[in-house]
């Protein structure tokens, strides 16, 4: 790569010394290299573990698991955890590969299908909503930028980095005056509202140069026309990562449907997962995977998308 | 040399954005009939696109309208409401106490533990996470092997569903459990990590494991935009990587940092879940959060001491948004001149 | 490229897989949610009450012919009369038994043409003291009251262990078979009197009935859980009636039209054997008739529902209620106060039925939060998401809604009583017990009064835990050392019940709830964990094991832990413990360990209700000097009332007589009590007893409400020394520690 042109001028050196410094060099780079290899494959194995771990747990029987670990997750008569007594044995690689969890779980008891299905009608009409929503807000943060625009939109920034727990109460209340609580329009309607999208999307939309759109106006294109035709086809792959972006965080919800949906046939699978008991230890590995594989497809099927999306994030302004 | 020099100065003076040029920017959308800067002169439609603009401000409004319903109904009148809340005695005598409720939640010895955990969680955890990711960064930018497929484990974690994955954490950190194994070898004593002055430490593990990937890739799309030339000058001028890192990239990465830092401190106040799950309501006075506070203070009807609470906590977050925010601005000036 | 494709193919399909699966799981459970339709909501039966009580002395043995008339027995004048008359309908017709000496009616059943059935017993000497049986016959009677054939079943009953015999059923089917139950035993006789077979249920009996088909069935609860089961006459024994319907605890009776009608769970059902699901007739609540007052019910021809009642909490009264479907627009409106509580206990469905029946102004409908199948934390929350919002509950339940009273306060949901009570003409503070009063009061602010009462104490020989009023923590460590390691201190007690017993006792030693501080690392917390750990970690129920009776006499067993709710549990105790007894506190730290145990309704008033009068309306009725002199048999409990509690303690010493064949006044026992393992005769209680009695009641204090919290964190925590892997000091100084953190919140 290196030649004589751009050697540094004005230094004394002699041909040779001058190459075996560049094997030197060259050397360095490559332990260097080997050096961070090694180091980001360790990283990602402390990365992967756990859920390695998960997944191979779930293919263990329930008494193995309950004899590995039972323990950690006994509870006591009022529902509190109670303390392990025993060695807990992690393994990597089930005694005896068993797939009755799965059997269990897909087969045996609808409940937790039933379970990860309510988890899909309370995600999707989310995913879809919010982005439609969005997608018309974005344009008009985006058109006719104006001071009122620009404070709404940093409203909606503060709204958006808002923890849950401030809004929890509020949202209780809201739902519950519009008689939505205990239905699932209490977990769809703020989630279609939530501002997420919106910032996003519009941030991603402002990068389209003015003139484009100008030029479509010109041309007598209305505002419709103007989104339906050059807006939205220009956002396709923000939408995918967002719609990536949004699909995690609801997948992920333990709080909202806690509180808002009194009713346990409603709670989504997550719920579930964060309620285990002594009895359940044993399915809820197999549980647990069966609830990261969607995810876990999303991110396979869009982790470019997913990446995009994050990209554009980058700096809070719009 | 010269030349280079000259090339290098030009460099600087040009001083690239990160960000993608304007031109750049069209020719990626590429376009069809698309028309440049200086032709789309209003003095020639004069009035008509005037007229024009008026009516796309109102549908332009229009658009808006249904968001901004939503966040009204979902978001700003129950936000009103919880300040209301935050003013009187309770729910359902409605006397106005004022700022009562604030100076009781104020003193209140659970909220300072609270506030205390959650800001010392913060400002260890923040760091950590913006130097940890950008060094994953730095080093999936270095020409290793294998390069996307390290980019998708290390962005695994923030895919897991945190209740999927709690079981297993449990098992890891649990006093009988094979972290305390591993440790044992080095022939350390047992520590009960969850109940112990060490529980922050797991909980800043959790949250390093699940964050790091996002802020990574944050990261390297901002690497990846530092002007290649820059860069290239500096090797040939023999500059040092240390000086290449603290004098170019870091300079180059500064909005970025900045950015990672407010996403990572948001994200470092969201960290109750994975608490919550590991542990309880009530959980070693270490890792006893904010949101713990407030989640309890809900399960015990205390509505006003809530409010406030959620008051206060809207009132740092705005603060710390606002003058990050502010930052932000600044620094971008300087980075563009 | 490839790679990817095929891996966004690959992961495509999964997705669809999971997603089918997901609908596979959705669509079985729509098939469980959608059996929830009720359709009746226009119409309500609508009930006029007769009451029998003014007819004669006792009304005995009622029952309810498919006419629509209402047969029973008691004394007028010290004779014996049959009575009948027809439902909403003042004249009655009586008919003089002229019983032989010493007989009396112990059941009334119909044979299958509608005549009556009257079993007759006879005692000789007092039957409820080893008197000996003498005679049993069955009266048959035509409904006009006419005396047809009298048939004695001469010895087929006397050679029997017959001191405790009565008949509780009997019951005649189209062949002439006679059926007598008495407790856990059916006897089948011929139609002479003579034996025909009997049988052994083993359980107690609740209900025999014929159906249509002229099958006798017996209903009762038996190991495996409800049973409805045919008497098969050639087998000689029970035989499960089949149907797809599950029957659970409740009434069950003959339908008129249908095989059943019967009620469980407060609503009342007809179905055939051969039907898929019962038809929902009513709810009794509805109507303002306690279900579990039901002696008998029938649907009449014209569709109208003739119950008869018998309420304890009344003084036993005996009603009759005709209820009529009507346009739910005809019935005149009333206000409504709801009742929120996580749990109704049978004796507040009494209150609340006896309140909305004799009010015209308020009805009180009961709002009960979750069902048994949620969580305890995910009830309270239901509730306190109403408590505080718009569509909060009048009346709240301060013992059933399992929050504290601070934490009600704090919220201000609760309203202060004490205007009312100043204000009300008829009850006055002065005239209640004051330690009881004062369970629920708060600041000089008063939020309920607890209108029944239990006291909670162990029970224990005299010469284990002395005759003081109190004992300490060391007394009963001293107590467990003496005895030894093999005998129970309380019966089926671990380690954790134990701890949580002694630190919930001992609250106060931890906690000082003036400056919310806590302190678990004094030591004296170690020294409990200590004494907790020596039972034994878990205890398994024995079912074949001796019975608690036996564990005490044999010294196996040293405490009972019991609410006391009557003065004749100290004859009762004395009996089961074989020696004197004392009831003593939970061991304290210091002070009484007595608790009172709420045992009877006790009502807060919301503070955002519209209807305050109305509440204060049904507090002051359960106050009333009516209710509150009948809640010993009603509730079985102490009433508040002072003039009420003077009234049974002084009932209690007073003896009891009877009068014997020639007419002299003999002693008797009051009443009998017991357990499943033995019974015995309580006689009046002596003065010593009703004075101990009274000071428990004068130094038993509210009972400390378990902070659910509190102990699971400290059960949690102990584990851990109770497995030895830590040190008794490190569980104190956690439990100090996250205990504390939840004291700071509630602050």
């Amino acid at each position: 790569m290196m030649n004589g042109r751009n050697r540094p001028i004005g230094m004394e050196m002699s041909e040779s010394a001058y190459k075996r410094m560049i094997e030197r060099k060259r050397r360095i780079t490559k332990v260097r290299r080997m050096i961070a290899t090694l180091i980001a494959a360790s990283c990602a194995i402390l990365f992967l573990m756990p859920i390695v771990l998960t997944v191979t747990n779930s293919f263990m029987a329930a008494s193995e698991i309950s004899s590995n670990y039972g323990q950690v997750f006994a509870t006591s008569d009022t529902g509190g955890k109670t303390y392990i007594s025993e060695k807990v044995n992690l393994k990597f690689i089930p005694d005896m590969v068993s797939f009755s969890q799965y059997i269990t779980v897909l087969f045996k008891s609808p409940d937790y299908l039933f379970k990860f299905w309510n988890s899909v009608i309370l995600v999707v009409p989310i995913v879809g909503f919010q982005l439609l929503v969005a997608l018309l807000a974005s344009y008009g943060f985006t058109r006719y930028r104006g001071r009122i625009k620009e404070m709404i939109f940093f409203i909606y920034i503060i709204l958006m980095l808002m923890p849950y727990q401030v809004t929890l109460v509020p949202n209780y209340l809201v739902s519950s005056w519009l008689h939505i609580l205990d239905t699932r329009w209490a977990i769809w309607l703020p989630g279609i509202f939530s501002p997420f999208a919106v910032y996003l999307l519009t941030k991603y939309m402002r990068r389209i140069p003015v003139s484009v759109m100008e030029a479509a106006q010109i041309d007598g294109a209305g505002e419709w026309q103007i989104f339906r035709h050059i807006c939205m086809p220009l956002c396709k792959g923000c939408m995918c990562s967002v719609a990536i972006l949004i699909f995690i965080d609801y997948w992920n919800m333990v709080e909202q449907p806690l509180i808002l949906l009194s009713d346990d046939s409603m709670h989504p699978l997550s719920v579930f997962l964060s309620k285990i008991k002594n009895g359940e230890i044993g399915l809820a590995f197999a549980v647990a995977t069966i609830y990261m594989v969607p995810t876990l497809l999303v991110f396979l099927y869009g982790e470019d998308y997913l990446v995009e999306g994050i990209t554009y994030q980058g700096g809070i302004k719009g | 040399m010269k030349t280079v020099k000259r090339e290098k100065k030009e460099g600087r003076k040009r001083r690239i954005r990160p960000e993608l040029s304007e031109e750049e920017r069209v020719k990626r959308f590429r376009m069809p009939g698309r028309k440049k800067d200086g032709e789309k002169d209003g003095e020639k439609s004069g009035n008509g696109i005037r007229k024009k603009n008026a009516k796309g401000r109102r549908t332009s409004a229009a658009f808006l309208s249904p968001s901004i319903f939503g966040v009204l109904l979902f978001f700003v009148v129950p936000f009103l409401v919880v300040i209301y809340y935050s003013v009187v005695d309770n729910p359902i005598q409605h006397n106005f106490v004022f700022l009562d409720n604030f100076v009781n939640v104020f003193h209140n010895a659970a909220f300072r533990q609270a506030a205390y955990n959650t800001m010392k969680f913060s400002v260890i955890a923040v760091p950590l996470a913006v130097v940890l990711s950008l060094g994953l960064a730095m080093l999936l930018d270095s020409k290793i092997p294998f390069k996307s497929q390290f980019r998708t484990f290390f962005l695994t974690p923030m895919m897991v569903p945190i209740a999927s994955i709690v079981l297993i954490w449990q098992v890891l950190f649990h006093y009988n459990g094979m972290v305390n194994d591993i440790t044992a070898l080095f022939g350390m004593g047992k520590i009960d990590w969850l109940k112990s002055e060490h529980a922050q430490v797991v909980i800043i593990v959790l949250f390093l494991w699940k964050n790091l990937g996002y802020n990574m890739i944050l990261f390297m799309s901002a690497l990846g935009s530092i002007p290649k030339d820059i860069l290239e000058v500096a090797v040939l001028e023999s500059a040092k990587p240390r000086q290449i890192f603290f004098h170019i990239k870091i300079r180059y990465l500064s909005s970025t940092i900045l950015f990672v830092t407010i996403m990572s401190l948001i994200n470092s106040f969201k960290v109750f879940r994975e608490i919550y799950l590991l542990t309880d309501d009530y959980p070693y006075n270490t890792v006893y959060m904010m949101q713990h506070f407030m989640n309890n203070t809900f399960g015990n009807l205390d509505y006003q001491k809530l409010s406030a609470a959620a008051i206060m906590m809207s009132i740092v977050m705005v603060i710390i948004i606002g003058s990050l925010f502010l930052a932000e601005n600044h620094f971008g000036k300087d980075v563009e001149g | 490229m490839q790679k990817k494709m095929s891996k966004r193919i690959w992961s495509m399909l999964m997705a669809a897989g999971l997603l089918f699966l997901g609908g596979c799981g959705n669509e079985t459970d729509e098939g469980q949610t959608d059996t929830s339709g009720k359709g009746q909501d226009d119409f309500v039966y609508v009930a006029e009450y007769q009451s029998l009580d003014g007819i004669c002395e006792h009304v005995n043995t009622p029952v309810l012919g498919k006419d629509g008339n209402v047969y029973f027995t008691g004394t007028k004048d010290s004779e014996d009369f049959f009575f009948s008359m027809k439902a909403g309908e003042d004249d009655v017709k009586e008919v003089p038994l002229e019983l032989e000496k010493g007989m009396h009616v112990s059941a009334m059943g119909e044979d299958s043409e509608g005549n009556l059935l009257l079993g007759l017993v006879r005692y000789e000497g007092d039957p409820e003291a080893g008197g000996t049986l003498k005679n049993v016959a069955i009266q048959k009677m035509s409904p006009e009251g006419e005396k047809l054939e009298l048939v004695d079943t001469g010895n087929a009953f006397l050679k029997k262990d017959s001191s405790s015999f009565y008949i509780g059923h009997v019951l005649q089917d189209g062949d002439g078979n006679y059926y007598i139950c008495s407790g856990q035993d059916i006897y089948v006789l011929r139609t002479d009197g003579s034996l025909y077979f009997e049988i052994s249920v083993g359980q107690y009996v609740n209900n025999m009935f014929a159906m249509k088909d002229g099958r006798v069935v017996a209903a009762y609860f038996g190991n495996t859980g409800w049973s409805l089961e045919a008497v098969d006459l050639a087998q000689k024994s029970l035989k499960p009636l089949e149907s797809s319907i599950v029957f659970d605890y409740g009434t069950y009776l003959d339908g008129t039209d249908t095989d059943l009608l019967y009620t469980q769970n407060a609503i009342l059902y007809q179905c055939d054997l051969g039907d898929e699901k019962p038809t929902e007739l009513l709810n009794w609540m509805d109507s303002d008739i306690n279900s579990g007052n039901l002696r008998d019910f029938t649907i009449l021809p014209d569709g109208r529902i003739v119950a008869v009642t018998v309420d304890y909490s009344a003084g036993a009264e005996t009603e009759l209620s005709i209820l009529t479907r009507k346009n739910r627009s005809e019935v005149p409106e009333k206000e409504i106060l709801t009742y929120a509580s996580l749990y109704v206990p049978y004796y507040t469905e009494n209150d609340i039925v006896a309140f909305n029946k004799q009010s015209d102004k308020y009805r009180i409908e009961v709002k009960e939060y979750g069902d048994d199948t949620m969580d305890y934390e995910d009830r309270v929350a239901l509730l306190n998401a109403d408590l505080t919002s718009g569509s909060a509950p009048d009346i709240i339940d301060l013992n059933y809604c399992l929050l504290s009273l601070e934490e009600l306060v704090s919220a201000g949901v609760v309203e202060d009583l004490t205007p009312y009570l100043e204000a009300d003409g008829t009850i006055k503070r002065e005239d209640m017990v004051e330690n009881v009063l004062r369970a629920y009061e708060q600041d000089g602010r008063l939020y309920g009064i607890m209108s029944c009462f239990g006291i909670e104490a162990i029970v224990g020989k005299v010469s284990d835990v002395g005759d003081e009023a109190s004992w300490s923590i060391e007394d009963m460590m001293a107590l467990v050392d003496a005895k030894g390691r093999d005998a129970e201190i309380i019966e089926y007690v671990d380690k954790a019940y134990m701890l949580s017993t002694l630190c919930m006792m001992n609250q106060n030693r931890f906690i000082d709830p003036e400056t919310g501080t806590c302190d678990f690392t004094g030591g004296e917390f170690a020294k409990l964990l200590e004494f907790a750990d020596r039972f034994p970690k878990e205890v398994d129920y024995d079912a074949n094991g001796p019975s608690e009776i036996e564990k005490i006499r044999s010294g196996q067993l040293l405490l009972l832990t019991r609410s006391i709710t009557s003065v004749a549990m100290y004859q009762m105790f004395e009996y089961e413990f074989g020696e004197p007894v004392n009831f003593v506190g939970y061991p304290t730290m210091e002070g009484s360990g007595l608790l009172l145990n709420v045992n009877g309704t006790t009502a807060a008033m919301h503070a955002g209700s519209k209807n305050k009068e109305g509440v204060w309306e049904f507090i002051r009725f359960n106050l009333s000097e009516k209710r509150q002199e009948n809640l010993p048999t009603a509730n079985g409990g102490f009433p508040i009332l002072k003039s009420a509690l003077d009234k049974e303690l002084a009932e209690a010493m007073e003896d009891e007589y009877y009068e014997d064949e020639d007419g002299n006044q003999k002693l008797t026992s009051k009443a009998t009590w017991g357990t499943g393992d033995f019974s015995v005769e309580v006689y009046a209680a002596t003065q010593e007893q009703v004075d101990r009695i009274r000071e428990m009641i004068e130094t038993a204090q509210p009972n400390v409400r378990e902070d659910h919290k509190i102990s699971e964190i400290i059960n949690e925590e102990a584990q851990a020394y109770f497995d030895g892997q830590k040190s008794a000091e490190d569980v104190a100084a956690l439990v100090q520690n996250r205990v504390q953190t939840y004291l700071n919140e509630t602050k």
